[in-house]
């Protein structure tokens, strides 16, 4: 077993430790000082208005963040505090949107805001940005609208989200602030969401989130504020490649929890300014480290369903945001024949087994959904099956752009599916490019994204067209 | 860098005479007022004494007086207190009422069926005292308009509205939170009045609705015969010893404290007007605008709060200012904030024609008696850094 870390000078001391390792130099600022009422403790500077640094009340107070003792974990925190930063050093400072005087060189002067679910990644996330000396500022994101019921447990902004990600604010002694985001919620991803639904396709609100609303109009606030990044809590690897000129996007270490398809969409400007501490972690590590420090969120479940949903019934929630009457049409098969009745499109995904109320000797799926004439069309497995699919609004993350002759990926085809071999080909319209894959994939679900893999890095990402388009 | 704290409307610091005041009674005399013995007799003496006090300064009965638990109690006993009391009966309150106010009657509206008006203010946040009188009807139960604002720092005419109301024979309520420091609170011509002692130096958990004596009402708890069992529950006797001391003091000090705060307030204003010409003010203040420039102003004017300044800069949210000032160390406020702390636009900034996106806008400082002359000017200093900088970026951003 490894040594307990509560047994380590430098954690729960607050001993200064020099931690020189692949260019991060934490000399000038060691770990944060832990000493009650110190005028250097974290959150007391704020690099972005040097003239004013008040002494926070949150950190006048703050409680030491050191190894809780009387648990057992066998991890070694400074090791792996020492391994995140190494990795945050492939990011922060580094490529030509870096802020300026950011990098791991100074980082008192860099500020961070994290971004606070209330879950225990992004609290873990952002202890680990405190104890290598940056100047962070806890925010929680206020996104569902007044009409969903605020005490909905779950999701990431419901009153007991925040309530605890306040307390893990507190106990790292950071400013905390709830920022009221809900109309640009509203307009970038709910409302997109009602309507790929109507159209009849299969929307990922996650990623819509994450390009419009965490790193983006988060991103431009906590820039407006002085700060140079934001922080987040996804199991992916972000860093600048100086060979390509690119900032790139790698899967999380944690295949299982890899968070890199829901990043997929970002810009090279905003991958340049997203740090993502707990890419080179594994999820029970994280549990781990939350524990140690004695967060609260240590031991909280993770949450899977679309957070502004209300118990996961997206169809209940397209008919009550919408308005819209659910139309029932016939179900069919690739020949025409009528089946049976559907009871409206929204409540149909492709692939669909369960719910087709059609009797038939063996199992069907849904293979298309027909909005022009609102018809179901099912088949068998086989048929569920595709070579080919085509993708829109294409995002380039390793590349500047697709070579004329394609290039070889993994194409990944919806957020929790093993990446398959394929070739990424020029589309035959200048905006869209063409998947093929090796082998038949089941599934292919329009509005969803693909994304393509080269090896663990994400080559780039594209909205699934309808086979028709 | 000291931090400097300009929301004294959001609440103030205990004063040390009142903390002094209520000591012995959190220490030594912590009887049960209803108590029989001499320790509970020591309780009762001091809420008898503080209720005296109060009802000094009020200009009414002591027997008018019910202690609550604060401002936003004394609102729901007025408004539901009287409602249950005059059932189906309308209801009229001003569309800038504190939202104890708003979500009383909203409750009243919406569970019990009352009809529950609205009175429109102008664009400085004044209610009309002829539109009043022109749309209330005699079956009205209620009206409840506040003495001041809390976010813009309007004086409604409470005194001419509540005039006119008491000849008509309709109630009338002054929720007068915000006004109790600044402002004269003997004999108003209203019905029922709120108050909160943590706005005036007193503790949080203390406040009143002082009562007309003839006035019915219905209590909100029920469980024991104290204040004349329209409150029952246990006094807070330190914390209403603590509030008569604090009103005592406002009272002794509120002219010479009204122009004081008044001079720093526009002191305040005017840095921030010379440095940022496009700076927006809400509220009677707006019309200062040029013609008589606030540093000659003496004196807290009659229409407006002397230590209440709403403000805003095209372009820039006052969510965004108030989490950037908090940074900077100026600790101010915006709008209201939800359960979650997260800020809405103000619905005052509303009431006055704003759009949206201006009434987000609004920034809010409030300053306090023991605000100094060099906090504002750093204040201000701050406030003009920190508005440059956000320009700044989005200059560059843009």
């Amino acid at each position: 077993m490894a040594k307990r870390s509560s047994d380590r000078e430098g954690i729960s001391s607050g001993t200064p430790t020099a931690s020189e390792t692949a260019g991060l130099n934490l000399n000038s600022v060691g770990r944060p000082d832990t000493a009650p009422g110190s005028a250097s403790s974290l959150g007391a500077d704020i690099g972005s208005v040097p003239e004013s640094r008040g002494a926070y009340p949150d950190s006048a107070r703050r409680p030491d963040i050191a190894v809780d003792a009387g648990r057992d974990v066998d991890i070694d925190l400074d090791q792996v505090q020492q391994q995140v930063e190494q990795e945050m050093a492939r990011l922060i400072g580094q490529g030509p949107h870096a802020p300026a005087g950011s990098g791991l060189g100074s980082v008192a002067n860099t500020t961070v805001v994290c971004a606070l679910s209330g879950g225990v990644d992004s609290s873990v996330a952002a202890a680990f940005l405190v104890r290598a000396g940056f100047n962070v500022i806890g925010v929680t994101l206020q996104l569902w609208p007044e009409w969903l019921p605020a005490d909905h447990e779950g999701g990431c902004c419901s009153l007991a989200a925040v309530e605890d990600a306040r307390r893990v604010a507190r106990r790292l002694g950071i400013p905390y602030y709830v920022f009221n985001m809900q109309e640009a919620f509203e307009d970038e991803v709910i409302r997109p969401f009602a309507r790929t639904y109507l159209a009849g396709q299969t929307p990922n609100p996650c990623l819509l989130c994450n390009k419009r609303i965490k790193l983006g109009a988060l991103l431009d606030k906590a820039l407006e504020l002085g700060a140079g990044y934001v922080a987040t809590g996804h199991y992916a690897r972000i860093a600048w490649n100086a060979e390509r000129g690119r900032y790139t996007l790698r899967q999380g270490v944690d295949r299982a929890k890899d968070q890199s398809y829901a990043l997929s969409l970002l810009g090279q400007e905003q991958l340049a300014h997203t740090v993502t501490p707990l890419g080179i972690l594994t999820k029970p590590v994280t549990r781990k480290v939350a524990a140690a420090l004695g967060l609260v969120t240590a031991r909280k479940p993770e949450s899977q369903e679309i957070c502004f949903v209300p118990d996961n019934d997206y169809r209940r929630f397209i008919r009550e945001y919408t308005g819209a009457q659910p139309s029932p049409g016939p179900v069919v098969n690739r020949q025409g024949q009528v089946l049976g009745e559907h009871r409206g499109l929204p409540f149909y995904t492709i692939g669909q087994r369960k719910g087709l109320n059609v009797a038939s000797p063996r199992p069907l799926y849904v293979l298309e959904i027909d909005v022009a004439h609102n018809r179901l069309v099912v088949g068998e497995r086989s048929q569920a099956e595709c070579m080919e699919l085509t993708a829109g609004d294409v995002n380039w993350v390793a590349i500047a752009g697709l070579p004329p002759e394609g290039m070889r990926v993994q194409a990944r085809v919806r957020y929790r599916v093993e990446p398959a071999p394929a070739w990424v080909y020029p589309g035959e319209r200048p905006d869209v490019v063409r998947t093929v894959f090796d082998r038949p994939q089941f599934a292919i679900t329009p509005g969803q994204t693909v994304v393509w893999y080269d090896r663990d890095e994400v080559v780039g990402g594209g909205t699934i067209l309808p086979a028709h388009a | 860098m000291n931090r400097i704290y300009l929301d004294h409307a959001a609440t103030t610091p205990l004063r040390p005479e009142v903390r002094q005041a209520m000591e012995p009674y959190e220490v030594a005399h912590y009887g049960n007022p209803s108590s029989l013995h001499a320790r509970g007799r020591a309780a009762r003496a001091g809420l008898d004494d503080a209720r005296d006090r109060l009802a000094q300064i009020l200009g009414c009965r002591a027997g008018e007086i019910i202690f609550t638990s604060g401002g936003t109690e004394a609102d729901n006993l007025a408004l539901i207190g009287v409602s249950e009391a005059h059932p189906h009966q309308p209801l009229w309150i001003s569309a800038v009422e504190h939202r104890a106010v708003l979500d009383a009657a909203a409750y009243l509206r919406d569970r019990r069926g009352v009809p529950v008006h609205e009175i429109p203010v102008d664009h400085q946040g004044r209610v009309q005292v002829e539109w009043v009188l022109d749309h209330v009807t005699p079956d009205t139960a209620l009206v409840s308009v506040m003495y001041v604002n809390n976010e813009i720092g309007t004086v409604e005419p409470i005194r001419v509205l509540g005039q006119a109301l008491r000849e008509r024979g309709i109630l009338f309520h002054v929720d007068a939170v915000q006004a109790a420091e600044y402002f004269p609170l003997a004999d108003l011509p209203c019905d029922l009045l709120s108050l909160s002692a943590h706005k005036f130096g007193g503790p949080k958990g203390a406040g009143l609705l002082r009562i007309r004596r003839d006035v019915e009402i219905v209590p909100l708890l029920h469980g024991g015969g104290q204040e004349r069992e329209r409150r029952p529950g246990t006094e807070n006797v330190a914390g209403m010893v603590g509030m008569a001391t604090a009103l005592e003091l406002a009272a002794e000090e509120r002219e010479l404290a009204a122009a004081r705060v008044a001079s720093l307030r526009d002191r305040l204003l005017a840095h921030l007007r010379q440095a940022l010409p496009d700076t927006r003010v809400y509220g009677p203040l707006a019309q200062a605008d040029a013609a008589s420039p606030p540093e000659t102003s003496e004196g807290a004017p009659s229409d407006t709060s002397p230590s209440i300044l709403c403000v805003g800069w095209p372009g820039i949210t006052g969510e965004t200012m108030v989490v950037a000032l908090d940074l900077a160390g100026v600790e101010v406020s915006s709008g209201a904030a939800c359960s979650a702390g997260s800020l809405a636009p103000s619905h005052v900034l509303k009431a006055l024609g704003l759009e949206a996106q201006e009434a987000a806008g609004g920034v809010r400082f409030s300053l306090g008696r023991e605000t100094t002359r060099e906090e504002v000017d750093e204040a201000a200093r701050r406030v003009i850094e920190t508005v440059e900088r956000l320009r700044e970026r989005q200059r560059r951003g843009d």
